[in-house]
């Protein structure tokens, strides 16, 4: 009893920061017309991750926002979330972005307008895996066809292909 | 969705970060003689029933407690349990009744620690949370299991080859590295 007494002292000073979780979810759903993206980010990650590259002062998701960030954050995604349907690179609109109702991250939204039926469908998504060793990306993808997978990227992971 | 969710609760088992959970499994194993297979495997069992109950407990928001609390009690569990270990049987005699009692209860705040990284994962997902429970809980068990395995092993065959290792210093040792894992994690 003595002992627990003593070690809870010592370390309820220390507020462990042993375990701090990095994810990213992406959800694809496919339309009529167009694939719906849906991509939520966690805002102080991003913030690491432009301050690592040059960009201080950013104020992600407060009045202050530096106006560049949207076009920021496309160019990001674009670079890192790769979606590959009937054998092209496919290119997306921005819709916008919001954050979250906790404050901690955005919803990014994208539109993929949809060229005839789909064949084939792979994606890789590399979201902060290059500045984040723990970095794991959740994707869940939904296709007209009802083809639904639960996929997970994480440092080392390669395309996957769906379809 | 189930696979997804088993693979994050065996990465998150086997992760470096995770080296709390190592060090709790090396000083539960070390504190009985690897050769009474039927009481480890109840132990293990203790440990996963507590760790289960309060997983799907927080997960299902049934209980609410702050994240940096239990954060900083798991480390306090196993430098506990170490330290229960290497006091001498004489003045601490050993006791089944207590031995399972602590387990379950450390096993109970280890499971609150996985509901915060599974509620992570899952959010902002919209998903029924029964599958991704149970996936990432069988995870969990698997990647223990693989854990706990080559730990016993390296027992038994220390305690076969060697007639001068006995279970007190079978005990000395797991438990002296599952302290200093735990002070580590407490000062690191």
């Amino acid at each position: 009893m003595k002992a627990f007494l003593f070690s809870l002292c010592l370390c309820l000073p220390f507020e462990s920061s042993l375990h701090e979780y990095f994810f990213s979810h992406t959800d694809i759903i496919e339309k009529e017309t167009t694939f719906e993206i849906s991509c939520n980010i966690f805002i102080d990650d991003l913030e690491n991750m432009f301050e690592a590259d040059g960009f201080k002062a950013l104020n992600l998701g407060t009045t202050k926002e530096d106006p560049r960030v949207d076009s920021l954050l496309n160019k990001y995604v674009k670079d890192k979330l790769k979606l590959n349907i009937n054998k092209q690179v496919a290119s997306w609109d921005w819709i916008g972005k919001e954050v979250s109702e906790d404050l901690m991250s955005f919803w990014i939204y994208l539109e993929v307008p949809k060229k005839g039926k789909t064949n084939t469908f792979s994606i890789d998504n590399k979201i902060l895996t290059e500045s984040i060793a723990q970095q794991k990306n959740i994707v869940n993808v939904l296709l007209e066809d009802n083809t639904k997978r639960y996929l997970l990227f994480q440092k080392a992971s390669k395309t996957k292909i769906i379809k | 969705m189930f696979k997804l969710y088993l693979q994050l609760g065996f990465e998150h088992i086997l992760d470096v970060a995770a080296i709390d959970h190592l060090g709790f499994l090396l000083v539960l194993v070390s504190s009985i003689n690897p050769k009474h297979t039927k009481k480890l495997v109840g132990l293990i069992t203790a440990f996963t029933i507590g760790h289960s109950v309060s997983l799907a407990a927080a997960t299902l928001n049934w209980v609410d407690i702050d994240t940096g609390i239990i954060e900083s009690l798991i480390p306090i569990t196993i430098l506990i349990s170490a330290i229960i270990n290497l006091i001498p049987t004489k003045i601490l005699p050993k006791s089944n009744r207590l031995l399972f009692g602590t387990v379950i209860f450390f096993g109970l705040i280890h499971g609150l620690g996985f509901s915060n990284y599974l509620s992570e994962a899952m959010r902002n997902s919209d998903e029924s949370i029964l599958i991704p429970l149970l996936g990432f809980n069988i995870g969990v068990e698997l990647a223990q299991l693989l854990l706990v395995a080559p730990i016993v092993i390296i027992g038994s065959i220390l305690f076969n080859r060697n007639e001068k290792f006995n279970e007190k210093l079978w005990t000395y040792t797991g438990s002296g590295i599952g302290l200093i894992i735990s002070l580590y994690i407490i000062f690191g």
